[in-house]
Protein backbone atom coordinates (compact mmCIF):
# COMPACT_ATOMS: atom_id res chain seq x y z
CA UNK A 1 0.00 0.00 0.00
CA UNK A 2 2.75 2.34 1.15
CA UNK A 3 4.54 2.24 -2.61
CA UNK A 4 1.87 4.55 -3.51
CA UNK A 5 3.43 7.35 -1.61
CA UNK A 6 6.35 9.00 -2.19
CA UNK A 7 9.39 8.71 -0.01
CA UNK A 8 9.01 12.08 1.79
CA UNK A 9 5.36 11.46 1.98
CA UNK A 10 5.98 8.40 4.60
CA UNK A 11 8.60 10.24 6.08
CA UNK A 12 5.74 12.87 7.13
CA UNK A 13 3.28 10.68 7.74
CA UNK A 14 5.69 8.53 10.27
CA UNK A 15 6.57 12.31 11.98
CA UNK A 16 3.04 13.19 12.37
CA UNK A 17 2.03 9.65 13.34
CA UNK A 18 4.83 9.95 16.26
CA UNK A 19 3.75 12.88 17.59
CA UNK A 20 -0.03 11.82 18.17
CA UNK A 21 1.49 8.82 19.69
CA UNK A 22 3.60 10.83 22.33
CA UNK A 23 0.24 13.15 22.55
CA UNK A 24 -1.63 10.72 23.50
CA UNK A 25 0.18 9.00 26.37
CA UNK A 26 0.74 12.45 27.44
CA UNK A 27 -2.69 12.89 27.82
CA UNK A 28 -3.55 9.20 29.15
CA UNK A 29 -5.75 8.51 26.21
CA UNK A 30 -5.82 6.27 23.54
CA UNK A 31 -7.75 8.72 20.89
CA UNK A 32 -9.65 11.57 20.15
CA UNK A 33 -12.02 13.30 17.68
CA UNK A 34 -8.88 15.00 16.13
CA UNK A 35 -6.84 12.09 15.99
CA UNK A 36 -9.40 9.66 14.29
CA UNK A 37 -9.79 12.19 11.80
CA UNK A 38 -6.29 12.38 10.70
CA UNK A 39 -5.92 8.37 10.68
CA UNK A 40 -9.31 8.52 8.61
CA UNK A 41 -7.29 11.05 6.18
CA UNK A 42 -5.49 8.54 4.06
CA UNK A 43 -4.55 4.73 3.95
CA UNK A 44 -0.67 6.48 4.77
CA UNK A 45 -1.19 7.46 7.90
CA UNK A 46 -2.85 3.99 8.85
CA UNK A 47 0.59 2.40 7.59
CA UNK A 48 2.34 5.02 9.78
CA UNK A 49 0.12 4.48 12.88
CA UNK A 50 0.53 0.97 12.76
CA UNK A 51 4.75 1.03 12.30
CA UNK A 52 4.49 3.51 15.69
CA UNK A 53 2.18 1.34 17.49
CA UNK A 54 4.30 -2.29 16.72
CA UNK A 55 7.54 -1.35 18.57
CA UNK A 56 5.67 1.29 21.38
CA UNK A 57 3.36 -1.72 22.48
CA UNK A 58 5.69 -4.19 22.69
CA UNK A 59 8.11 -2.16 24.60
CA UNK A 60 5.24 -1.63 27.10
CA UNK A 61 4.50 -5.10 27.44
CA UNK A 62 8.13 -6.50 27.89
CA UNK A 63 8.58 -3.90 30.84
CA UNK A 64 10.45 -6.74 33.10
CA UNK A 65 12.54 -8.08 30.41
CA UNK A 66 15.86 -8.41 31.99
CA UNK A 67 17.88 -5.68 29.22
CA UNK A 68 14.65 -2.88 29.25
CA UNK A 69 15.04 -3.09 33.52
CA UNK A 70 18.61 -2.40 33.20
CA UNK A 71 17.75 0.75 30.89
CA UNK A 72 15.13 1.95 32.93
CA UNK A 73 17.40 1.62 35.87
CA UNK A 74 19.88 3.59 34.16
CA UNK A 75 17.19 6.26 33.04
CA UNK A 76 16.18 6.71 36.86
CA UNK A 77 19.33 6.77 38.07
CA UNK A 78 20.71 9.45 35.45
CA UNK A 79 17.35 11.58 36.01
CA UNK A 80 18.19 11.31 39.54
CA UNK A 81 21.63 12.96 39.15
CA UNK A 82 20.67 15.22 36.79
CA UNK A 83 18.35 16.71 39.27
CA UNK A 84 20.19 16.64 41.74
CA UNK A 85 20.78 20.65 43.44
CA UNK A 86 18.31 21.29 41.17
CA UNK A 87 15.08 19.87 42.28
CA UNK A 88 14.66 19.34 45.98
CA UNK A 89 13.30 16.64 47.86
CA UNK A 90 10.14 17.19 48.59
CA UNK A 91 9.40 17.97 44.87
CA UNK A 92 10.28 14.12 44.77
CA UNK A 93 7.78 13.83 47.46
CA UNK A 94 5.22 15.30 45.49
CA UNK A 95 5.79 13.12 42.44
CA UNK A 96 5.31 10.52 44.17
CA UNK A 97 1.81 10.69 44.61
CA UNK A 98 1.48 11.49 41.20
CA UNK A 99 3.42 9.41 39.02
CA UNK A 100 4.45 5.73 39.76
CA UNK A 101 8.11 6.26 39.51
CA UNK A 102 9.00 2.32 40.55
CA UNK A 103 11.38 -0.43 39.06
CA UNK A 104 10.83 -3.57 39.10
CA UNK A 105 13.32 -5.93 39.88
CA UNK A 106 11.89 -8.46 36.82
CA UNK A 107 13.40 -11.57 37.61
CA UNK A 108 13.76 -13.39 41.01
CA UNK A 109 17.77 -13.29 40.32
CA UNK A 110 18.29 -9.81 41.11
CA UNK A 111 16.18 -10.35 44.33
CA UNK A 112 18.08 -13.28 45.23
CA UNK A 113 21.25 -11.42 44.84
CA UNK A 114 20.73 -9.12 47.12
CA UNK A 115 18.85 -11.17 49.72
CA UNK A 116 22.25 -13.04 49.54
CA UNK A 117 24.62 -9.77 50.52
CA UNK A 118 24.04 -8.89 54.43
CA UNK A 119 21.04 -10.35 56.98
CA UNK A 120 17.95 -8.69 56.47
CA UNK A 121 16.68 -6.98 59.53
CA UNK A 122 13.30 -8.54 60.84
CA UNK A 123 10.31 -7.48 62.65
CA UNK A 124 7.83 -9.92 63.95
CA UNK A 125 4.74 -9.77 66.51
CA UNK A 126 3.09 -12.22 68.83
CA UNK A 127 -0.18 -13.22 68.29
CA UNK A 128 -2.55 -10.36 69.63
CA UNK A 129 0.15 -7.78 68.73
CA UNK A 130 0.50 -4.65 66.66
CA UNK A 131 3.88 -2.81 65.86
CA UNK A 132 4.47 -0.10 64.00
CA UNK A 133 8.02 0.33 62.40
CA UNK A 134 10.26 3.08 60.91
CA UNK A 135 12.61 2.83 58.51
CA UNK A 136 15.50 4.52 58.09
CA UNK A 137 14.64 6.65 54.70
CA UNK A 138 10.91 7.38 56.69
CA UNK A 139 8.88 4.68 55.38
CA UNK A 140 6.28 2.88 57.50
CA UNK A 141 5.18 -0.83 58.29
CA UNK A 142 2.45 -1.45 60.43
CA UNK A 143 2.91 -4.90 61.37
CA UNK A 144 -0.50 -7.07 62.65
CA UNK A 145 -0.76 -10.14 64.76
CA UNK A 146 1.88 -13.09 64.40
CA UNK A 147 3.35 -11.65 61.38
CA UNK A 148 6.69 -11.12 59.97
CA UNK A 149 8.43 -9.08 57.87
CA UNK A 150 12.23 -9.07 56.42
CA UNK A 151 13.82 -5.52 55.53
CA UNK A 152 16.97 -5.61 53.74
CA UNK A 153 18.01 -1.88 52.24
CA UNK A 154 21.00 -1.19 49.97
CA UNK A 155 22.44 1.52 47.89
CA UNK A 156 20.05 1.39 44.97
CA UNK A 157 17.44 -1.29 46.34
CA UNK A 158 14.60 -1.46 49.37
CA UNK A 159 13.60 -5.43 49.49
CA UNK A 160 11.34 -6.36 51.68
CA UNK A 161 9.39 -10.10 52.22
CA UNK A 162 6.43 -10.50 53.98
CA UNK A 163 6.65 -13.98 55.10
CA UNK A 164 3.54 -14.44 57.42
CA UNK A 165 0.87 -12.23 58.57
CA UNK A 166 -0.51 -8.91 57.35
CA UNK A 167 1.15 -5.26 57.27
CA UNK A 168 0.34 -1.83 55.76
CA UNK A 169 3.36 -0.25 53.46
CA UNK A 170 3.95 3.43 53.57
CA UNK A 171 6.51 4.10 51.14
CA UNK A 172 8.78 7.21 51.36
CA UNK A 173 9.30 8.15 47.56
CA UNK A 174 12.94 7.12 46.50
CA UNK A 175 13.49 7.26 42.48
CA UNK A 176 16.79 5.74 43.05
CA UNK A 177 16.08 3.45 45.70
CA UNK A 178 13.08 0.84 44.41
CA UNK A 179 10.83 -0.25 47.22
CA UNK A 180 9.67 -3.93 46.44
CA UNK A 181 7.68 -6.41 48.60
CA UNK A 182 7.98 -9.84 48.01
CA UNK A 183 4.90 -12.00 49.23
CA UNK A 184 3.02 -14.95 48.94
CA UNK A 185 5.78 -17.26 47.95
CA UNK A 186 7.61 -16.99 45.27
CA UNK A 187 4.63 -15.55 43.25
CA UNK A 188 4.74 -11.72 43.65
CA UNK A 189 6.86 -8.43 44.01
CA UNK A 190 4.85 -5.21 44.63
CA UNK A 191 5.65 -1.70 44.67
CA UNK A 192 4.12 1.57 45.12
CA UNK A 193 3.28 4.21 48.24
CA UNK A 194 0.37 2.78 50.64
CA UNK A 195 -0.68 -0.47 50.25
CA UNK A 196 -1.80 -3.34 52.49
CA UNK A 197 0.02 -6.97 52.13
CA UNK A 198 -2.52 -9.82 53.50
CA UNK A 199 -1.05 -12.91 53.82
CA UNK A 200 -2.33 -14.79 56.58
CA UNK A 201 -5.33 -16.11 54.41
CA UNK A 202 -5.78 -18.90 51.72
CA UNK A 203 -5.26 -16.32 49.23
CA UNK A 204 -2.86 -13.23 48.94
CA UNK A 205 -4.72 -10.00 48.91
CA UNK A 206 -2.64 -6.63 47.86
CA UNK A 207 -4.85 -3.59 48.68
CA UNK A 208 -3.37 -0.46 47.29
CA UNK A 209 -4.61 2.29 49.49
CA UNK A 210 -2.65 5.49 48.00
CA UNK A 211 -0.24 5.87 45.05
CA UNK A 212 0.38 3.19 42.23
CA UNK A 213 1.50 -0.22 42.64
CA UNK A 214 2.97 -2.86 40.38
CA UNK A 215 2.31 -6.57 40.72
CA UNK A 216 4.73 -8.73 39.17
CA UNK A 217 4.51 -12.57 39.09
CA UNK A 218 8.14 -14.10 39.52
CA UNK A 219 7.91 -16.72 37.03
CA UNK A 220 7.79 -20.23 38.19
CA UNK A 221 11.17 -22.46 37.45
CA UNK A 222 9.13 -24.09 34.08
CA UNK A 223 7.55 -20.62 33.32
CA UNK A 224 10.00 -18.08 30.94
CA UNK A 225 9.82 -14.56 32.51
CA UNK A 226 8.90 -12.69 29.34
CA UNK A 227 5.81 -14.37 29.49
CA UNK A 228 4.51 -13.29 33.29
CA UNK A 229 2.69 -9.97 32.59
CA UNK A 230 2.84 -6.84 35.17
CA UNK A 231 -0.63 -5.86 36.55
CA UNK A 232 -0.79 -2.67 37.72
CA UNK A 233 -3.78 -1.57 40.27
CA UNK A 234 -4.97 2.28 40.82
CA UNK A 235 -5.68 3.54 44.57
CA UNK A 236 -8.83 1.64 46.23
CA UNK A 237 -8.19 -1.70 43.88
CA UNK A 238 -7.60 -5.27 45.67
CA UNK A 239 -5.85 -7.61 43.83
CA UNK A 240 -6.83 -11.35 45.13
CA UNK A 241 -4.71 -14.61 44.19
CA UNK A 242 -6.10 -17.56 45.30
CA UNK A 243 -3.76 -20.43 45.25
CA UNK A 244 -2.77 -21.66 41.81
CA UNK A 245 -5.66 -19.98 40.25
CA UNK A 246 -5.78 -16.73 38.23
CA UNK A 247 -6.03 -13.51 39.97
CA UNK A 248 -8.78 -11.42 40.34
CA UNK A 249 -8.51 -7.12 40.64
CA UNK A 250 -11.51 -5.55 42.13
CA UNK A 251 -12.44 -2.37 43.64
CA UNK A 252 -13.24 -2.43 47.26
CA UNK A 253 -13.31 0.34 50.46
CA UNK A 254 -9.31 0.20 51.31
CA UNK A 255 -10.61 1.57 55.04
CA UNK A 256 -12.02 -2.03 55.22
CA UNK A 257 -8.59 -4.01 54.58
CA UNK A 258 -6.45 -1.76 57.09
CA UNK A 259 -9.42 -1.83 60.25
CA UNK A 260 -6.89 -4.08 61.63
CA UNK A 261 -4.78 -1.28 62.35
CA UNK A 262 -7.98 0.28 64.93
CA UNK A 263 -8.14 -2.81 66.18
CA UNK A 264 -11.14 -4.44 64.02
CA UNK A 265 -12.23 -6.62 61.48
CA UNK A 266 -14.57 -5.28 59.12
CA UNK A 267 -16.61 -7.87 56.64
CA UNK A 268 -19.58 -7.70 54.54
CA UNK A 269 -20.89 -10.30 53.05
CA UNK A 270 -18.68 -13.07 53.66
CA UNK A 271 -18.85 -16.94 54.69
CA UNK A 272 -18.54 -17.27 58.43
CA UNK A 273 -15.51 -19.97 57.84
CA UNK A 274 -13.32 -16.71 56.66
CA UNK A 275 -14.40 -14.47 59.09
CA UNK A 276 -13.73 -16.98 62.04
CA UNK A 277 -10.42 -17.54 60.38
CA UNK A 278 -9.91 -13.83 60.55
CA UNK A 279 -11.28 -13.45 64.43
CA UNK A 280 -8.91 -16.93 65.48
CA UNK A 281 -5.75 -14.90 63.78
CA UNK A 282 -5.94 -12.67 66.87
CA UNK A 283 -6.86 -14.88 69.79
CA UNK A 284 -5.28 -18.09 71.28
CA UNK A 285 -9.25 -18.80 71.63
CA UNK A 286 -10.36 -20.17 68.71
CA UNK A 287 -13.99 -20.31 67.30
CA UNK A 288 -14.43 -23.96 65.75
CA UNK A 289 -16.80 -24.71 62.97
CA UNK A 290 -16.69 -28.36 61.93
CA UNK A 291 -20.34 -28.05 59.84
CA UNK A 292 -19.77 -26.73 56.14
CA UNK A 293 -23.11 -25.77 56.03
CA UNK A 294 -22.41 -23.25 59.26
CA UNK A 295 -18.91 -22.29 57.42
CA UNK A 296 -20.55 -20.98 54.15
CA UNK A 297 -23.30 -18.56 56.18
CA UNK A 298 -23.07 -15.27 55.26
CA UNK A 299 -22.68 -11.91 57.01
CA UNK A 300 -21.64 -8.71 57.65
CA UNK A 301 -20.48 -6.93 60.78
CA UNK A 302 -17.54 -5.05 62.05
CA UNK A 303 -16.18 -6.65 65.26
CA UNK A 304 -13.47 -5.95 67.70
CA UNK A 305 -9.89 -8.00 67.34
CA UNK A 306 -9.25 -10.55 70.10
CA UNK A 307 -12.43 -10.70 71.16
CA UNK A 308 -14.39 -14.26 70.81
CA UNK A 309 -16.85 -13.33 72.78
CA UNK A 310 -18.41 -10.43 71.24
CA UNK A 311 -18.13 -12.35 67.78
CA UNK A 312 -20.19 -15.34 69.10
CA UNK A 313 -22.73 -13.24 70.47
CA UNK A 314 -23.19 -11.32 67.21
CA UNK A 315 -22.94 -14.57 65.08
CA UNK A 316 -25.89 -16.54 67.36
CA UNK A 317 -28.12 -13.55 66.96
CA UNK A 318 -27.85 -13.13 63.50
CA UNK A 319 -27.45 -16.34 62.18
CA UNK A 320 -29.33 -19.45 62.76
CA UNK A 321 -26.36 -20.58 64.86
CA UNK A 322 -25.83 -21.89 68.18
CA UNK A 323 -22.64 -21.06 70.35
CA UNK A 324 -20.98 -22.65 72.98
CA UNK A 325 -18.36 -22.39 75.19
CA UNK A 326 -15.62 -24.98 75.79
CA UNK A 327 -13.91 -26.00 78.85
CA UNK A 328 -10.76 -24.80 76.81
CA UNK A 329 -12.21 -21.45 76.03
CA UNK A 330 -12.54 -22.49 72.18
CA UNK A 331 -16.12 -21.38 71.18
CA UNK A 332 -18.01 -24.00 68.84
CA UNK A 333 -20.35 -22.66 66.49
CA UNK A 334 -23.30 -25.29 64.90
CA UNK A 335 -26.83 -24.75 63.66
CA UNK A 336 -29.41 -24.61 66.03
CA UNK A 337 -31.57 -27.08 66.19
CA UNK B 1 -35.05 14.67 43.68
CA UNK B 2 -34.45 18.04 41.45
CA UNK B 3 -36.86 19.26 39.54
CA UNK B 4 -34.54 20.92 36.94
CA UNK B 5 -35.53 20.19 33.67
CA UNK B 6 -32.79 18.14 31.74
CA UNK B 7 -33.04 17.69 28.22
CA UNK B 8 -34.65 14.31 26.71
CA UNK B 9 -32.73 11.22 26.94
CA UNK B 10 -33.12 10.59 23.52
CA UNK B 11 -31.80 13.56 22.30
CA UNK B 12 -28.97 13.12 23.87
CA UNK B 13 -28.13 9.85 22.79
CA UNK B 14 -29.05 11.08 19.27
CA UNK B 15 -26.51 13.80 19.49
CA UNK B 16 -23.73 11.53 21.10
CA UNK B 17 -24.58 8.96 18.12
CA UNK B 18 -24.61 11.50 15.09
CA UNK B 19 -21.16 13.21 16.90
CA UNK B 20 -18.94 10.34 17.84
CA UNK B 21 -20.59 6.70 16.73
CA UNK B 22 -18.54 6.54 13.62
CA UNK B 23 -14.82 7.55 15.02
CA UNK B 24 -15.27 5.47 18.24
CA UNK B 25 -16.12 2.49 16.58
CA UNK B 26 -13.09 3.43 14.16
CA UNK B 27 -11.43 3.48 17.09
CA UNK B 28 -12.72 0.71 18.98
CA UNK B 29 -12.45 -1.98 15.91
CA UNK B 30 -8.40 -1.05 15.71
CA UNK B 31 -8.55 -2.39 19.42
CA UNK B 32 -10.54 -5.44 19.19
CA UNK B 33 -11.15 -8.52 17.19
CA UNK B 34 -14.68 -8.71 16.67
CA UNK B 35 -17.16 -5.86 15.17
CA UNK B 36 -20.04 -7.05 17.85
CA UNK B 37 -17.51 -5.89 21.07
CA UNK B 38 -16.53 -2.77 19.02
CA UNK B 39 -20.52 -2.14 18.99
CA UNK B 40 -20.56 -2.86 22.53
CA UNK B 41 -18.04 -1.14 23.69
CA UNK B 42 -19.37 2.17 21.65
CA UNK B 43 -23.01 1.46 23.53
CA UNK B 44 -20.99 1.36 26.86
CA UNK B 45 -18.91 4.49 26.10
CA UNK B 46 -22.55 5.68 25.44
CA UNK B 47 -24.30 4.11 28.45
CA UNK B 48 -21.10 5.68 30.56
CA UNK B 49 -21.77 8.99 28.84
CA UNK B 50 -25.13 9.38 29.58
CA UNK B 51 -24.83 8.93 33.01
CA UNK B 52 -22.52 11.52 33.69
CA UNK B 53 -22.84 15.03 34.07
CA UNK B 54 -20.53 15.77 31.45
CA UNK B 55 -23.12 14.37 28.64
CA UNK B 56 -25.39 17.41 28.62
CA UNK B 57 -22.80 19.57 27.24
CA UNK B 58 -21.67 17.99 23.91
CA UNK B 59 -18.11 20.10 23.98
CA UNK B 60 -17.43 18.74 27.46
CA UNK B 61 -18.12 15.62 26.54
CA UNK B 62 -15.90 15.75 23.64
CA UNK B 63 -12.92 15.56 25.84
CA UNK B 64 -14.05 13.14 27.87
CA UNK B 65 -15.73 10.68 25.45
CA UNK B 66 -12.18 9.13 24.68
CA UNK B 67 -11.25 9.28 27.96
CA UNK B 68 -13.84 6.82 28.75
CA UNK B 69 -13.59 4.48 25.92
CA UNK B 70 -9.74 4.42 26.63
CA UNK B 71 -10.81 3.39 30.46
CA UNK B 72 -12.88 0.92 29.03
CA UNK B 73 -10.39 -0.67 27.03
CA UNK B 74 -8.24 -0.98 29.85
CA UNK B 75 -10.26 -2.36 32.40
CA UNK B 76 -11.37 -5.07 29.56
CA UNK B 77 -7.45 -5.40 28.95
CA UNK B 78 -6.61 -5.76 32.91
CA UNK B 79 -9.46 -8.00 32.96
CA UNK B 80 -7.90 -10.02 30.17
CA UNK B 81 -4.13 -10.03 31.57
CA UNK B 82 -5.17 -11.26 34.95
CA UNK B 83 -6.83 -13.95 33.27
CA UNK B 84 -4.19 -14.65 31.25
CA UNK B 85 -1.84 -14.53 33.90
CA UNK B 86 0.32 -17.98 34.18
CA UNK B 87 -1.17 -19.16 31.12
CA UNK B 88 1.27 -19.80 28.85
CA UNK B 89 1.71 -17.97 26.02
CA UNK B 90 1.80 -19.53 22.65
CA UNK B 91 4.44 -20.72 20.55
CA UNK B 92 4.96 -18.00 17.67
CA UNK B 93 3.47 -19.06 14.11
CA UNK B 94 1.03 -21.85 15.96
CA UNK B 95 -1.76 -19.86 16.54
CA UNK B 96 -3.86 -22.74 16.93
CA UNK B 97 -2.49 -22.81 20.24
CA UNK B 98 -3.68 -20.18 21.66
CA UNK B 99 -5.71 -20.31 24.67
CA UNK B 100 -8.77 -18.40 25.28
CA UNK B 101 -7.56 -15.54 27.65
CA UNK B 102 -5.05 -14.54 25.09
CA UNK B 103 -7.07 -14.07 21.94
CA UNK B 104 -8.53 -10.87 22.26
CA UNK B 105 -4.97 -9.99 23.60
CA UNK B 106 -3.72 -10.60 19.77
CA UNK B 107 -5.62 -7.25 18.40
CA UNK B 108 -5.36 -6.51 15.05
CA UNK B 109 -3.62 -3.18 15.80
CA UNK B 110 -0.96 -5.62 17.30
CA UNK B 111 1.24 -7.99 15.40
CA UNK B 112 2.18 -10.90 17.01
CA UNK B 113 5.45 -9.64 18.35
CA UNK B 114 8.04 -12.02 19.22
CA UNK B 115 11.70 -12.74 20.69
CA UNK B 116 13.44 -10.99 17.65
CA UNK B 117 11.32 -8.06 17.87
CA UNK B 118 12.06 -7.25 21.36
CA UNK B 119 15.46 -7.89 20.44
CA UNK B 120 15.21 -5.22 17.13
CA UNK B 121 13.35 -2.41 19.56
CA UNK B 122 16.31 -3.33 21.94
CA UNK B 123 18.73 -2.46 19.40
CA UNK B 124 16.57 0.64 17.81
CA UNK B 125 16.50 1.70 21.31
CA UNK B 126 20.64 1.75 21.77
CA UNK B 127 21.19 3.22 18.95
CA UNK B 128 19.18 6.64 20.03
CA UNK B 129 21.52 9.06 22.09
CA UNK B 130 21.10 8.62 25.92
CA UNK B 131 19.49 11.58 26.84
CA UNK B 132 16.75 11.02 24.06
CA UNK B 133 16.74 6.75 25.29
CA UNK B 134 16.19 8.18 29.24
CA UNK B 135 13.51 10.33 28.05
CA UNK B 136 11.70 8.36 26.04
CA UNK B 137 11.78 5.47 28.65
CA UNK B 138 10.77 7.81 31.91
CA UNK B 139 7.45 8.55 29.85
CA UNK B 140 7.11 5.60 27.99
CA UNK B 141 7.79 2.63 31.22
CA UNK B 142 7.53 4.79 34.23
CA UNK B 143 4.71 7.12 33.31
CA UNK B 144 5.94 9.96 33.75
CA UNK B 145 4.57 13.46 32.35
CA UNK B 146 6.79 15.61 30.13
CA UNK B 147 6.70 18.19 33.00
CA UNK B 148 8.15 15.70 35.66
CA UNK B 149 10.81 14.72 33.30
CA UNK B 150 11.41 18.34 32.16
CA UNK B 151 11.89 19.29 35.52
CA UNK B 152 13.98 16.62 36.07
CA UNK B 153 16.66 17.07 33.56
CA UNK B 154 16.32 21.00 33.68
CA UNK B 155 14.84 21.24 30.11
CA UNK B 156 11.79 22.76 28.82
CA UNK B 157 8.77 20.80 28.15
CA UNK B 158 8.66 21.30 24.55
CA UNK B 159 12.28 19.85 24.49
CA UNK B 160 11.38 16.93 26.25
CA UNK B 161 8.14 16.05 23.72
CA UNK B 162 10.69 16.61 20.83
CA UNK B 163 12.95 14.12 22.06
CA UNK B 164 10.04 11.89 22.66
CA UNK B 165 9.13 11.99 19.11
CA UNK B 166 12.49 11.78 18.04
CA UNK B 167 12.85 8.38 19.64
CA UNK B 168 9.52 7.13 18.73
CA UNK B 169 9.91 7.68 15.35
CA UNK B 170 13.52 6.28 15.27
CA UNK B 171 11.35 3.10 16.72
CA UNK B 172 8.99 2.88 14.52
CA UNK B 173 11.29 3.45 11.28
CA UNK B 174 13.65 0.43 12.04
CA UNK B 175 10.34 -1.54 12.65
CA UNK B 176 9.52 -1.09 9.17
CA UNK B 177 12.39 -1.49 7.43
CA UNK B 178 12.92 -5.18 8.97
CA UNK B 179 9.47 -6.18 7.49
Amino acid sequence: MSKHNSEPDRARALQDASAWRVRLNESNSESSLAFEAWLSESPAHRDAWEAVQAPWELLGEHASNTELVALRRGALARAHRASRGRVSPPFWRRMAAAAALVLVIGAGAMAAFFWSQTMPAVYATQMGERRSIELADGSRISLDSSSEVAVRYTDDARLLELRRGQARFDVTHDVARPFSVRAGGQAIVAVGTSFNVDVSGPDLLVTLIEGRLRIVPQPRADQDSRRVREISMTAGQQLDVPHLQPPVVRSVETARAVAWERGQIDFVDEPLGEVARRVNFYSTRQIVITDPAVASMQLSGVVDTGDVDDFADLVSHYLPVRAETRADGDVVLSRAP
Amino acid sequence: MSAEPKPSLETLSAALNARFRGPLMAFFLRKVRHREDAEDLTQETFARLLASPQAADLNSAEAFVFKVATNLLRDRARRQSVRGWQVPVPEEGNPEETSEGLVEDRAPERVLLGREELALALRALNELGERTRDIFILARLENMKQKEIAALFGLSVSTVEKHLIRATQHLAKRFGESE
